[in-house]
């Protein structure tokens, strides 16, 4: 059975909202300063709205994870962007790893050497449960491949 | 894990199960001697020490530890060492019994990179290399 897994990374929502505000505060400092200080409950209100909302859709467009398994294969979408699917088969071990930023991932290594993390932490995953999980995908792939 | 920590390097990647030829080590971790923090850290890591890429395995074994077994740990460790280009190694073998003849063939390893320690859990006694490395490590490891 297919599992889906995907979390509000707060960090990335963040950050797309500062993207949006960042220009609608710029604007503010190009409008006369009266109709600015007459209406700057009003900008604040509606620069903080326009900020969350398409900054949602931007988080959602670039930034949201989304982490897909099942018995076989694995995928890892970031936003609407970006996809790579992969084969439990194309990898045999596994290690958990730190990113040089300080977070856990699941790094799969292939045979010829080559690697690939799964963001287990901004998945907000516990990287010492997923672990047994994934070596038990990784070894029954593996079992499968031989047959 | 129980009891105090000390630091010995900045170990970001570890496995379990770790194969190596024919031999499979309960756990492996690896890591450097430069740790990554932000400005201060980093600048007096980098003054102060040396950027080794270091390992330590694990070995346990509900088994008796003899000649035989150490002569396939201890190449394969070194072969590993090399692989993945680690200047310090630990390797600690865990059984429940411990030949005295292997107790001397580790005392006697005198590679200055491995630190080579034994604990038999049938005693608690732990028998480490005489190397500088395996003398500092007697240190940290509690039984």
């Amino acid at each position: 059975m297919e599992q889906v897994v995907q979390r509000v990374s707060y960090t990335g929502l963040l950050k797309a909202c500062f993207i949006v505000f960042l220009p609608q505060l710029a604007l503010t400092f190009f409008a006369p300063s009266e109709f600015v200080i007459q209406y700057r409950f009003v900008i604040v209100a509606v620069n903080l709205i326009v900020s969350g909302a398409l900054g949602w859709k931007l988080y959602k467009h670039y930034y949201h994870l989304v982490f897909t398994y099942d018995e076989d294969k694995f995928s890892l979408r970031k936003g609407t962007v970006e996809e790579r699917s992969y084969s439990w088969a194309d990898f045999e071990k596994l290690s958990i790893a730190s990113s040089d930023y300080g977070e856990f991932v699941i790094r799969l290594y292939t045979r010829d050497g080559g690697k690939m993390d799964i963001p287990v932490e901004k998945l907000k995953l516990d990287p010492f449960t997923l672990r047994p999980e994934v070596n038990r995908l990784l070894a029954r792939a593996s079992q499968a491949s031989m047959r | 894990m129980k009891g105090k920590a000390r630091w010995l390097a900045n170990f970001n990647e570890s496995f379990e199960n770790y194969r190596v030829n024919d031999v499979t080590f309960d756990i492996f971790i690896h890591g450097n001697t430069r740790v990554k923090g932000f400005l201060l850290s980093r600048f007096f890591s980098y003054i102060a020490n040396p950027a080794y890429e270091v390992g330590c395995y694990l070995y346990a074994s509900e088994r008796r530890l003899n000649r035989s077994i150490l002569r396939k740990i201890v190449p394969t460790t070194k072969s590993s060492m090399d692989a993945n280009e680690m200047k310090w190694c630990w390797l600690i073998m865990i059984a429940d019994q411990i030949d005295n003849e292997v107790k001397d063939l580790i005392e006697k390893i005198s590679d200055r990179g491995l630190a080579a320690i034994a604990v038999e859990t049938h005693t608690g006694m732990i028998t480490n290399s005489k190397n500088f490395l395996g003398r500092q490590a007697r240190k940290f490891v509690k039984v």
